[in-house]
């Protein structure tokens, strides 16, 4: 099956892609290919076990990860704390471009793996070619987009319900992983099939206008954001293995040139119209 | 006494400022990011590619790229040595 993801074309070896689990992927649906090349290729498939060590292991959100890098491939092995430690394996290769999982589709563990999996690829093939994704909220206003960033339970999710509340014309465009891409050097901003909790699945992208780092206070202010600072909070909010020096060179580069080239700033907010209205006021109301 | 930096190292070039940053999985523990100023990134990048016997790489390094006299050279990589040692980003073979 083909998905078109923030402009590129992936393909899904499976039938199960069918079923409600999945419904986040239906939007991103396409039937033919758009581009050229796909960014990746994900196959079903059984796979040996893995005889050496883990180039190394963390645990993250319940699941446990042992990652294995070598020069040209990386599996993964994950299991889900509490469950029946039943393991599941991605094999990635051709940096990212093949990727096989090991995986039944008998229980919602099985589904929320899978599309766990799928999110990796994305992370890890795109990263090759000028895209991050970043833990952020994101709207989009008078086809443009502004992104919330900051730590979980900052108010991002509730600065972007102000502006849908309060600037007409404003979209919820991805609640918590939007994809942002490069295009000559220009970023604009994706929705994807992850958006945390809210159900917010949309195939869209808009020229990103402005990045804000939320912060929570009692008095709306705005200052504005040096580009290392900038450069900073993407690289802690963006999604990537530290340790896979190869896509770590890729994202870092990317970045820096973002960085370059997006207005941004610390908004202090305390939640109302007010600040709605300021953030507005600095990026595409301006 | 030879050093090299840990592996997963690498500078970029961050809105004009020279920037150390920490890949791969000997250097994780080390989360900052660490602003260089030219001659210090001239210096970390020798360190990144290979191993220098220290002071002694580092100071011909300074001497030949900048108008310094050998005291001077001498104290900057002193000095650089120590900040590195200190975070820990060396791996030194005695």
């Amino acid at each position: 099956m083909l998905y078109n993801i923030a402009g590129f074309d992936i393909c899904i070896e499976s039938e199960e892609m069918n079923s409600p689990y999945f419904s986040n992927y239906s939007p991103f649906r396409i039937s033919e290919q758009k581009n050229e090349n796909v960014l990746f290729t994900l196959k079903i498939r059984n796979l040996p076990e893995i005889q050496e060590k883990p180039s190394y292991e963390f645990e993250l959100d319940g699941c446990c990860y042992s990652i294995y890098l070598n020069n040209d491939t990386c599996d993964i092995i994950l299991s889900i704390n509490n469950s029946d430690q039943k393991k599941y394996r991605l094999h990635a290769k051709k940096q990212w471009s093949e990727i096989e999982v090991d995986t039944t589709f008998s229980s919602p563990d099985d589904f929320f793996v899978m599309n766990n999996f799928i999110m990796m690829a994305f992370i890890y093939s795109s990263a090759y070619f000028d895209t991050v994704l970043i833990h952020a909220s994101c709207i989009k206003q008078s086809g443009e987009g502004v992104a919330f960033m900051g730590p979980s339970g900052i108010g991002k999710s509730t600065h972007s319900q102000l502006w849908l509340k309060h600037i007409p014309g404003s979209e919820l465009l991805n609640d918590d992983q939007p994809a942002i891409r490069l295009f000559k050097g220009k970023p604009y901003i994706f929705g994807t099939p992850w958006s945390g909790k809210t159900p917010c699945y949309k195939n869209d992208g808009v020229s990103l206008n402005t990045i804000f780092v939320m912060e929570q206070a009692l008095q709306n202010e705005i200052i504005p954001l040096s580009s290392l600072k900038l450069f900073e909070q993407l690289l802690s909010s963006c999604s990537l293995m530290r340790e896979d020096i190869q896509t770590f060179d890729r994202i870092t580069r990317t970045l820096s040139v973002l960085v370059q080239q997006i207005k941004s700033f610390r908004l202090k907010s305390f939640p109302g119209k007010d600040a709605a209205e300021l953030s507005f006021s600095c990026s595409i109301g301006r | 006494m030879n050093a090299k930096l840990k592996s997963g190292f690498l500078i970029r070039e961050v809105a004009g400022e020279k920037v150390l940053l920490a890949a791969g999985k000997e250097s994780t523990n080390f989360s900052k990011m660490l602003v260089l100023n030219d001659s210090a990134a001239l210096l970390v990048d020798a360190l990144i590619e290979k191993e220098c016997a220290l002071p002694d790489d580092l100071i011909d390094i300074l001497l030949q790229n900048y108008f310094v006299d050998y005291e001077q050279a001498k104290a900057d990589v002193d000095e650089l040595i120590d900040i590195l040692k200190k975070l820990n980003i060396l791996n030194v073979n005695e």
